[in-house]
């Protein structure tokens, strides 16, 4: 399925805010690769990545009405949530006991490759070549905080550096992420 | 360093959710003050938005779907308390979304940061009460699904054990750990189950990721905790083609995409 073009995902948006069901299928069926994949980087595990996508689509169902157009793209409001609501899961999963601490995936899809990638939108490209062409001192940190929503300390506590240094660091590596996306329509 | 300086390294993680309580509201009240800081938040966040992207995509499996819309429920109410505290993580005070500062005239970003400073004294009290529910309700929904897991690994277990095209893989203790062993039986089409001894104990924030090596991808079979005695008894229902080895590695708690860390234990298919 295509990335969503942003000006059909606002009409969808509009429809969902008039409780029409069939807007949060059409929904599902623009973004669900999108966040069912963010959700599983995050958590590694497939089935609590499902858990996390029902979450999301039913947040946007019930908050259609708080999305704000100015502020980010239907895909990148859908994004947001998923880190947050993957993040809190997976922060919760570290606090249970260690018996219950098991992740099983099942089925991980060997086809993830070329064309994956070819689907990703361009900034999403060019921002994962950035991300691989980062020395690894800039691009651990950046990872552990985005995709494991570690906070600076816990990164220096974590990595055996100091937190100066962390942050030093992950401000590098924002900067020149960001100047990989200069050219980027986003 | 600067004032300025102090502030701007804190302009990437506000915008990743990662400061908590006293810095955090220090760094919004400085917000409000300061477009430089305002305008890098917004390219920490312009980054994080492609950053989501930029993942391995996996296609959900096919009955995700009707799940998702049957747990719709009612149609949506009009309400922004909910979605300012949900859209980043959630431990500490509430935040809300970034999105009610304007990067706008000062006089309009200072009414904004009253009105979001009494908004969010509410958004904290519902927060502390919804977290105290998601808490009970995480803990029923960890020992079922526990149970759940159990139950799925002894079937799981039998299938691999029985297949046909089941092969037995030695596993050896490499220079990480010379005293650990294991065996493995591995069907290309069943999945993998390893029992491992003599494990070395996790240091505090590590895991292992059990992997099945092919010519092409290391693809991972999930992550395992050894109990007091270093054994790992492990079932996952991979599938892969052509695969040549099986081996674990030691992770970041909650598993890597691909492995990072030394192997400790490894054997040929």
């Amino acid at each position: 399925m295509t990335p969503g073009h942003p000006v059909d995902d606002r009409a969808l948006i509009e429809r969902l805010r008039g409780g029409e069901h069939a807007a949060l299928g059409e929904l599902y069926d623009r973004h669900c690769r999108a966040v069912y994949s963010l959700a599983c980087r995050v958590l590694v595990d497939r089935a609590d990545a499902e858990d996390v996508v029902q979450e999301v689509f039913a947040q946007a169902w019930r908050q259609a009405s708080a999305y704000d157009a100015t502020r980010a793209t239907v895909a990148g409001w859908l994004l947001m949530m998923t880190r947050a609501r993957a993040i809190d899961r997976l922060r919760a999963r570290r606090a249970r006991p260690v018996a219950a601490d098991v992740a099983m995936p099942d089925l991980p899809d060997p086809e993830a490759g070329q064309e994956a990638r070819a689907m990703q939108s361009q900034a999403a490209s060019r921002v994962g070549a950035a991300l691989r062409a980062l020395p690894d001192a800039q691009r651990v940190p950046l990872e552990l905080a985005y995709y494991q929503g570690l906070t600076q300390a816990d990164i220096a506590a974590r990595l055996s550096e100091p937190l100066g240094t962390v942050k030093t660091r992950m401000r590098s590596a924002l900067q020149r992420l960001r100047a990989s996306l200069e050219d980027a329509r986003l | 360093m600067t004032e300025h300086d102090r502030y701007a390294d804190l302009a990437g993680p506000y915008a990743l959710g990662l400061l908590e309580a006293a810095e955090l509201r220090e760094f919004e009240a400085h917000l409000e003050t300061c477009a430089a800081c305002r305008a890098e938040v917004r390219d920490a966040e312009i980054v994080a938005a492609a950053l989501g992207e930029a993942v391995p995509q996996h296609a959900p499996p096919a009955g995700l779907r009707a799940r998702v819309l049957a747990a719709a429920g009612p149609a949506p109410a009009t309400h922004r308390t909910d979605a300012i505290a949900a859209t980043r993580p959630s431990p500490g005070p509430a935040r809300f979304a970034p999105w009610l500062l304007a990067a706008a005239a000062s006089l309009a970003a200072v009414s904004i940061g009253l009105y979001a400073w009494t908004l969010r004294a509410r958004v904290s009290e519902l927060d502390g009460a919804l977290r105290s529910a998601q808490s009970a309700l995480a803990d029923v929904t960890s020992r079922s699904a526990a149970l759940e897991h159990a139950a799925a690994q002894g079937s799981q277990l039998a299938g691999i054990l029985s297949a046909p095209d089941t092969v037995r893989v030695d596993l050896v203790g490499q220079p990480a750990a010379p005293g650990a062993s294991g065996r493995a039986f591995w069907s290309a089409t069943r999945g993998v189950a390893v029992a491992a001894d003599r494990l070395p104990a996790l240091a505090p924030g590590r895991v292992y990721q059990l992997w099945v090596v092919t010519a092409s991808a290391k693809v991972s079979a999930g992550v395992w905790r050894p109990d007091p005695a270093g054994r790992i008894q492990a079932v996952a229902g991979v599938k892969a083609a052509g695969a040549v080895a099986i081996a674990i590695t030691i992770e970041p708690d909650g598993g890597v995409p691909s492995p990072t860390g030394p192997m400790y234990l490894v054997g040929s298919i």
